[in-house]
């Protein structure tokens, strides 16, 4: 089984604990015994969020005849994954790719995690109707993941009488948002800021944010989840509205309970939204291997569309016919550190 | 708005002045285009995160600190590769493949120690703000300034009024005549990269409660370059106030203009000013004994 994420640069913020997690996985399928009586090894390729290296991964995968690779790419690199995992006749399923370009008709990426759609209507959702936000400033990271979740956000506001009242664009490697912020605050005191983009990035425009005076709370989507958010921003992550694929609690169901116990005891830390959904996507690839009872790679295409309310640690999982999931959202708060529950919208309601 | 978008664009201008200080000082005493500054940045920044993470509160004492580690990274850089290079007889092209070597070796260095993932400094360190007037600023960009505009004087007055200071700059005006008149040039052209690593350290530093530093922060060295080359390559008070300008017009270009096509703007910017005065503002300095 291939692993291929960023391990290095900005997406190792989710690369590297998806593949803790697919690991973690993959050691205790075999200790019990492996997949169809077979030990799992485990190949790992680091993209450094480079499309390039993505597709470099899959063909050196593909070179020594991996079926199956989970993907912990950033979705700019899945896109360029894809037609390389069709080409090479091969199966991904990702836990991290949430853009919905990377899922298609008769899909061999498949996606475990609910996509930047959800993300987008369900943070817009979130802001206009319970936190009564009726202007938005929003920060657009340019790139796949950024633009995508940023045109379901602007989709919903409009529907919501949201108004965008400044768009800010900006490229991967932007480090100053200074200006940026001065000019949306200065203009629209009552706005909200909106953050499309990833931890690292939008850790930078909420401590920047914040010492410029900016002291309502942000709003965001899966990525500010992650511990590098708080890791960068400190004590101005505080009142940052998520919309997240994951929330680490007991409540969710009784496999969510086991990993998070499992897990808390083996590494002494509360696992987060990419090492739920990185542990599922290695057992949800195993249930498929195991009812086509064969490797074949057309087989376990067929037992991954049949996947529906799957039971795992990220909760319930449905493959759609596209090969993405349906999965309910979680409004999380970052609290002094701590992510805390305010909401779970099941699709369909936002 | 306008006042904070200037201290936003000046205290980022401020940092690239004292990179590009470097590049100038080094280039005009000893010829060598060190395309691996951008890298002593990173080395500063994530000394300076080693040192603030593990216990020292004082954040002067911190930059202090890895002003003289980062000097003697520049110090060790000429030592064991740009000196020896020209002593075998290199060329200009030959310290230029040197440098990029040191471009590519060191991040790889700040990779293996301290990972690849970003690195924060202590959040308290950029909370708050500053009233000037009626207007409230970014406390951290407003220190930013002071430290760096504070920095730039006293190695102005350092070069103008101690013996070492006078020295470097007779090396760096006239190389032949300072040679004539009993200055070591060996000993005197490795101090100025131990000064202009100190710059390039005290730059990382300053970056690290503004930005995050990570191994991969040296790229901020084109802007740098960009900036030396706008004053004039060669000229330190160019490379002040090109740094300075190219702030302002990051900031202002990418307000008015675009934030998504900021970096073109200002790059745009640039060439039409060295197509105007390809010398840069206040013109390239040479070594009077140079041709």
């Amino acid at each position: 089984m291939g692993y291929v994420g960023g391990l290095s640069g900005a997406t190792a913020a989710f690369g590297k604990p998806a593949y803790d997690a697919v690991k973690y996985a993959v050691d205790e399928i075999n200790k019990n015994g492996g997949i169809l009586g077979k030990t799992v090894e485990l190949v790992s390729e680091d993209d450094e969020g480079n499309p390039f290296k993505g597709q470099q991964a899959i063909d050196k995968f593909a070179n020594r005849d991996i079926k199956f690779v989970i993907s912990g790419s950033s979705s700019a690199v899945a896109l360029s994954q894809v037609a390389k995992v069709k080409e090479n006749n091969m199966i991904a399923v990702s836990p991290i790719a949430s853009d919905p370009g990377v899922v298609s008709e008769n899909p061999r990426f498949f996606v475990n995690l609910a996509n930047n759609n959800q993300f987008g209507w369900a943070a817009a959702y979130y802001a206009a109707k319970e936190m009564g936000v009726k202007e938005v400033i929003a920060f657009i990271r340019d790139d796949a993941f950024g633009t995508s979740v940023y045109k379901a956000f602007r989709e919903k506001s409009a529907e919501l009488d949201m108004k965008i009242v400044h768009e800010f664009k900006y490229p991967n490697d932007a480090k100053d948002f200074n200006s940026y912020i001065s000019q949306g605050i200065s203009s629209n005191p009552n706005a909200y800021i909106f953050l499309s983009g990833y931890a690292a990035d939008s850790g930078l425009i909420a401590k920047q944010a914040r010492a410029l005076g900016y002291d309502k709370p942000f709003i965001a989507t899966n990525p500010i989840s992650s511990p590098q958010y708080y890791e960068i921003a400190g004590d101005a992550s505080n009142h940052t509205m998520i919309s997240a694929a994951y929330f680490s609690d007991t409540d969710i169901g009784e496999k969510t309970k086991t990993f998070i116990e499992a897990w808390k005891s083996k590494f002494n830390l509360e696992p987060n939204v990419y090492q739920a959904h990185g542990y599922d996507s290695v057992y949800i690839l195993k249930t498929a291997i195991e009812k086509a009872g064969s490797a074949a790679p057309d087989e376990v295409q067929k037992e991954l569309l049949n996947i529906k309310n799957y039971e795992g640690a990220s909760g319930l999982t449905s493959f759609n016919d596209d090969g993405s999931a349906t999965k309910p959202i979680f409004i999380v708060n970052w609290d002094n550190g701590q992510l805390k529950l305010e909401k779970v919208l099941q699709a369909g309601s936002y | 708005m306008y006042f904070d978008i200037f201290v936003s664009g000046l205290a980022v201008g401020c940092i690239y002045s004292l990179i590009a200080m470097s590049f100038s000082l080094i280039f005009r005493s000893s010829g060598v285009l060190n395309i691996g500054t951008g890298e002593f940045v990173m080395i500063g920044g994530l000394v300076g995160f080693s040192l603030i993470t593990d216990g020292t509160q004082n954040f002067y004492l911190v930059m202090l600190c890895t002003m003289a580690i980062a000097g003697l990274v520049g110090y060790l850089s000429n030592v064991l590769v740009f000196h020896p290079v020209q002593k075998r007889g290199g060329q200009s092209i030959h310290v230029l493949i040197a440098s990029i070597g040191i471009m590519i070796i060191l991040p790889q260095i700040g990779s293996l120690i301290w990972g690849a993932e970003p690195l924060s400094f202590p959040s308290s360190l950029s909370a708050g703000q500053v009233q000037l007037g009626s207007a409230k600023i970014s406390a951290i960009s407003f220190s930013i300034i002071l430290l760096s505009l504070s920095i730039m004087i006293l190695f102005q007055l350092f070069f103008k009024f101690t013996r070492i200071g006078q020295a470097m700059r007779a090396i760096a005006d006239d190389r032949v005549m300072s040679q004539l008149l009993g200055v070591n040039h060996r000993k005197y052209i490795a101090l100025i990269f131990l000064v202009a690593g100190a710059l390039t350290g005290v730059a990382g530093v300053l970056l690290g409660p503004l930005y995050y530093v990570s191994y991969d922060m040296g790229i901020i060295g084109i802007k740098a370059f960009a900036a030396a080359v706008l004053g004039g390559f060669g000229n330190i008070m160019g490379a002040v106030i090109g740094g300075i300008l190219l702030g302002l017009i990051e900031a202002f270009g990418g307000t008015m203009i675009s934030s998504e096509f900021r970096d073109l703007i200002l790059y745009a910017i640039l060439i039409l000013v060295l197509l105007i005065r390809p010398a840069g503002i206040l013109g390239i300095k040479k070594r009077r004994d140079t041709a």
